[in-house]
C-alpha cells in the first residue's frame, strides 16, 4: 500500500478566543489520500478542534487563532490569503447531528451546486442523483425527490447531508461523530457508506466511540489533552500502541 | 458488516496456504517412494512460504478481533482461524521432517518396494484436502467423514513398524534406513491428526461444538 499525503500538519498550535492555553499543542501529522483517518481520545483531547481546523471553521470567532500550518496540496490553508470559499470546496463536513435545511430532498442536494452557479437542470439533475446514490439513499428516497427533508428518519437525513456534502465533490470530507445521535442499524450503514467513501475522497473522522475508529479507519490518531500522543496504522494502534497511555486509554483504564 | 470482507480474506489465505502444506507432503513423499530428490525442491519452496504466510496470517486474524470485536458465529470462527493458521503451519513442518529424512534415505539403496507408505500418504492427504474443502465450504458432513479416516491411517503406522522391524531383524544393515523411514511414517501419521484438528475446528466454527479428545457420536 503506497501512501500519497494529502495534508500535512506541522507544529500546530491552536488557541481559543481569550484563552491563553493553547487547546492544540505542537500537532504534526499526515493525512493520506483516500484513507479513513480517525481521531480518537477523550472528552476536550482536542479531536474536534483539530479536524475544526481542516476547514477553517475557528474563523467563524474571529479571535480565534493558529499558528503553524496545515499544507492541502502542498498548499498551507491558514494563510490569510487562502481562499475560504476553494477550501470549503475541497474540503467537506457532516456533522453530529444531521443538519438538513428546511426544503425538499432534491435542493438539499442541489444547495451547493446552485451555490456555484450550475443552473442547468439536468446536470442539477444528474448530479444530485449520482451524490444520492454515492449516499447509499438513493433507492429510498427516488420517489420523493420534492418531499421536505425534515421528513425523513434521522439515519436517512444523515445521509442526504453527506450527499449534500458530495455533490460538490470534495476531496476530504470530515466527519464529526457522524453516529452519535442514531441507531445501531443507521449507525452500520453510515459506518459502512464511510468505508466505500474513501475510493472517490480522503475522510478524517472524529469519534468518541473506540470501537467505530477500530472499524472504520485505516489510521488512528490519539489524542490526549490537546496534544497527538501517537499516530499509526489502525491495525497497530489497536494491537500494539507503543505509547503506554495509548494502550491504558483503548484498555478503558483511562481516569 | 464491515467485518466480513476481512473474514473472507482471511480464509481465503487459509486455503491458499493448505493447498501448499498439500502440495509440500506430497512432493516429499514422493521423493522418497520413487526414489528421486527433484520433488524435494518443491517442499523447501512451499515451506519457505508457509511460514511467511503463518506470521502474516496471525498478524492479520488479531488485528481483526481487536478491530471488531467479535461474537458467536465471528468469534468461533476468527479465533478457529488462528488454530487452522497454526495446525497447517505444522504440517509444513512434517514436510519438512520428511524431506530431510528423504535426503537420507534416497542415498541408500531401496529397502523394499513401498506398499503402505503410498496408501498411507493417499489417506492422509485425501484428510488434509477435505478437511480444507470442509473449511471452505463449512461442510460438517465432511469433516465428520476426515475425523473417521485419522484411525486408518493410525493401523498403517503400526503395519509399518511392525513390517520394517522384520527387515531391521533380519539384517542389521537395514536399521539405518528402516529408522529414517519410520520417522517418515510417524511424521506423515502427524499430519493425519492435524487434520483430524482442522476438522475438528471446522466443526467447532459451524455447530460451536467442541469435538477434541472425544469420540465421534
Amino acid at each position: 500500500m503506497t501512501e500519497q499525503e494529502k495534508i500535512r500538519v506541522e507544529h500546530l498550535y491552536f488557541w481559543y478566543a481569550k484563552s491563553k492555553e493553547p487547546a492544540l499543542k505542537d500537532i504534526n501529522i499526515s493525512i493520506y489520500e483516500k484513507r479513513v483517518t480517525a481521531l480518537i481520545g477523550p472528552s476536550g483531547c482536542g479531536k474536534t478542534t483539530l479536524l475544526r481546523c481542516f476547514n477553517r471553521m475557528h474563523d467563524l470567532y474571529p479571535e480565534n487563532r493558529y499558528e503553524g500550518k496545515i499544507l492541502l496540496d502542498g498548499e498551507n490553508i491558514l494563510d490569510k490569503d487562502y481562499d475560504l470559499i476553494k477550501l470549503r470546496t475541497k474540503v467537506g463536513m457532516v456533522f453530529q447531528k444531521p443538519t438538513p435545511f428546511p426544503m425538499s430532498i432534491f435542493d438539499n442536494v442541489a444547495y451547493g451546486l446552485k451555490l456555484r452557479g450550475i443552473t442547468n437542470k439536468e446536470e442539477l439533475q444528474r448530479r444530485v442523483e449520482k451524490a444520492l446514490r454515492q449516499a447509499a439513499l438513493w433507492e429510498e428516497v427516488k420517489d420523493r425527490l420534492n418531499q421536505p427533508a425534515t421528513g425523513l428518519s434521522g439515519g436517512q437525513q444523515q445521509r442526504l447531508v453527506i450527499a449534500r456534502a458530495l455533490a460538490v465533490e470534495p476531496e476530504v470530507l470530515l466527519f464529526d461523530e457522524p453516529t452519535s445521535a442514531l441507531d445501531p442499524i443507521s449507525t452500520a450503514k453510515i459506518e459502512e457508506l464511510v468505508v466505500q467513501l474513501k475510493e472517490s475522497v480522503t475522510i478524517l473522522i472524529v469519534t468518541h466511540n473506540m470501537q467505530q475508529a477500530a472499524r472504520v479507519s485505516d489510521y488512528t490518531a490519539f489524542m490526549y489533552m490537546g496534544e497527538l500522543i501517537e499516530f499509526d496504522k489502525t491495525d497497530i494502534i489497536f494491537t500494539s500502541p507503543k505509547k503506554k497511555l495509548t494502550e491504558d486509554y483503548i484498555t478503558g483504564k483511562f481516569g | 458488516m464491515l467485518i466480513k470482507p476481512r473474514l473472507e480474506e482471511i480464509r481465503d489465505r487459509l486455503l491458499e496456504m493448505a493447498k501448499m502444506a498439500e502440495v509440500a507432503i506430497e512432493n516429499a513423499v514422493k521423493a522418497i517412494i520413487e526414489h528421486n530428490p527433484e520433488p524435494l525442491k518443491v517442499v523447501e519452496e512451499m515451506e519457505d512460504k508457509i511460514d511467511q504466510m503463518e506470521v502474516e496470517n496471525e498478524s492479520l486474524i488479531i488485528s481483526t478481533i481487536a478491530r471488531f470485536q467479535p461474537e458467536a458465529k465471528y468469534l468461533r470462527i476468527l479465533i478457529m482461524d488462528l488454530f487452522v493458521n497454526r495446525d497447517l503451519e505444522r504440517i509444513g513442518d512434517h514436510a519438512e521432517n520428511i524431506k530431510e529424512q528423504a535426503e537420507h534415505i534416497i542415498k541408500k539403496p531401496k529397502l523394499k518396494e513401498y506398499v503402505d507408505l503410498p496408501v498411507m500418504t493417499e489417506i492422509t492427504l485425501s484428510m488434509v484436502r477435505d478437511s480444507i474443502k470442509a473449511l471452505s465450504d463449512l461442510d460438517t458432513e465432511l469433516a465428520r467423514d476426515v475425523i473417521k479416516r485419522d484411525d486408518k491411517v493410525d493401523a498403517l503406522h503400526e503395519q509399518i513398524i511392525r513390517e520394517l522391524y522384520t527387515y531391521m531383524v533380519e539384517d542389521p544393515k537395514n536399521i539405518k534406513v528402516g529408522i529414517r523411514l519410520i520417522v517418515v511414517s510417524s511424521n506423515i501419521e502427524r499430519v493425519a491428526d492435524l487434520a483430524t484438528n482442522l476438522a475438528e475446528e471446522v466443526i467447532y466454527m459451524k455447530e460451536g461444538k467442541m469435538l477434541r479428545h472425544q469420540e465421534l457420536d
